[in-house]
């Protein structure tokens, strides 16, 4: 199925469409169930695996697209103006959470910092234990530019285009890609400094 | 040989699993079957997409969280809260009661209210007048008169409105009523307010005006 074909298919039906903007319940709670999972998982990566800023991010994101649902207008698909609105949110509250020190690192916009050490021995990132690696992973997207970092999980985790992708972070399809070059050698980098080069 | 930018590999190498015909761009001078073409006689190039390809796959394998802790019946369990936060907003937007709206959107009941008061004054005005040999009509003897009375009496109406508002405000400096959100004097004779009657206004008004003696709405007209 090609993009086109993918991004029509997930649009939502006119009629279901017609039917939430004139407030059916019943019908946005379909949409709900669809895409609660994408929005869960997206707030749960951003976090590293922070559970009840996932529920929190869900929550206000079905919130707010309920309260403006009159904005979305079906011309782009569902999913990825959910994730939009999750996606922002997220941003928000991690924010607010560094300013208040809940969270470890500030938001960063840059590849200042990112510094690696050097590289160890080879060791195959493959051959660790599913959990070993998932915290070296982990470790490697936490040290991403705040737009690297959502670039990367998008692109990996929702499968969504370069183009779905530079709407959700408010930046080109090109920058997209570049943001998403980067994040992958950046995040090789740090696997190989760690010693389980990927 | 005509090598690609090696930068081209990373993102060719996010392609693998999708058919990515409307993102032909991503690969800018080259098609996604140009590229296969080129690794299947170089070597180096291949490698390398593979290297990367490798890796993507089993970062997503890996992922970043443990996906599978959290299955169908938390899934159900999380649109339940989700719905149970939409209600809560639907309880608590309730359409607003034209009792409960703002009196800085009464223009109409104040001036109404205003022009009450101006007819109530001018009717003592009239009662308490001393007797003399002829009846001579109001206008002929208001200071004010001309040709258009009701618009007099709504000017005049509105001076009273501003000496009453004072006199009732003076004592405890408020307003009328109580609590937020009720006009000062200059939210009443703003003209920015809107149309609508205001029951709690006009009532506010009256009992004003019901409270003061004669000789103090007297009192008040004669300095117009």
């Amino acid at each position: 199925m090609s993009d086109e074909e993918v991004e029509s298919a997930t649009r939502v039906n006119p009629a279901l469409l017609e039917q939430i903007h004139d407030g059916d319940r019943a019908a946005f709670s379909a949409l709900i169930r669809e895409h609660q999972r994408s929005v869960f998982f997206l707030s749960l990566r951003l976090t590293s695996g922070d559970e009840a800023f996932a529920r929190d991010i869900v929550q206000k994101t079905f919130l707010q697209a309920w309260t403006h649902r009159a904005s979305f207008r079906g011309e782009a698909s569902f999913k990825s103006w959910i994730l939009r609105i999750a996606s922002n949110l997220a941003k928000n509250e991690l924010r607010k959470a560094w300013r208040r020190r809940e969270v470890a690192s500030p938001p960063d916009e840059g590849e200042k910092g990112l510094s690696f050490g050097q590289p160890g021995p080879k060791n195959a990132f493959e051959q660790l234990a599913h959990g070993e690696a998932r915290t070296y992973l982990r470790q490697a997207v936490d040290k991403l530019p705040n737009q690297q970092r959502r670039v990367v999980l998008l692109r990996l985790y929702e499968d969504l285009s370069f183009k779905e992708v530079g709407e959700l972070c408010g930046i080109s399809p090109n920058n997209a890609k570049v943001n998403f070059h980067h994040a992958v050698k950046n995040i090789r980098k740090f696997l190989a400094a760690q010693g389980v080069a990927a | 040989m005509n090598c690609p930018d090696p930068d081209l590999l990373t993102l060719v190498a996010s392609l693998d699993s999708r058919n990515e015909a409307d993102e032909s761009e991503v690969l800018g001078d080259w098609t996604l079957d140009e590229l296969r073409q080129h690794f299947s006689s170089c070597t180096r190039c291949r490698e390398q997409s593979d290297d990367w390809s490798a890796s993507l796959g089993h970062w997503q394998e890996v992922d970043l969280v443990r996906a599978g802790d959290f299955d169908a019946a938390y899934f159900e369990e999380l649109a339940g809260t989700v719905e149970r936060t939409l209600d809560g907003l639907e309880a608590t937007h309730t359409p607003i009661k034209l009792s409960d709206r703002r009196l800085g959107q009464t223009w109409t009941a104040a001036m109404m209210s205003i022009a009450a008061v101006a007819l109530l004054g001018l009717g003592l005005l009239w009662q308490k007048a001393e007797p003399t040999g002829e009846t001579t009509p109001l206008t002929e003897t208001s200071p004010r008169t001309s040709g258009n009375l009701e618009g007099e009496l709504e000017a005049q109406g509105r001076e009273i409105g501003r000496q009453i508002l004072a006199a009732a405000s003076a004592g405890d400096g408020e307003g009328y009523g109580e609590g937020e959100g009720l006009w000062t004097s200059a939210d009443l004779l703003s003209p920015s307010a809107d149309d609508e009657y205001d029951y709690f206004y006009s009532t506010s008004i009256h009992d004003i005006v019901d409270s003061l003696e004669t000789d103090e709405v007297r009192s008040i007209i004669s300095r117009l």
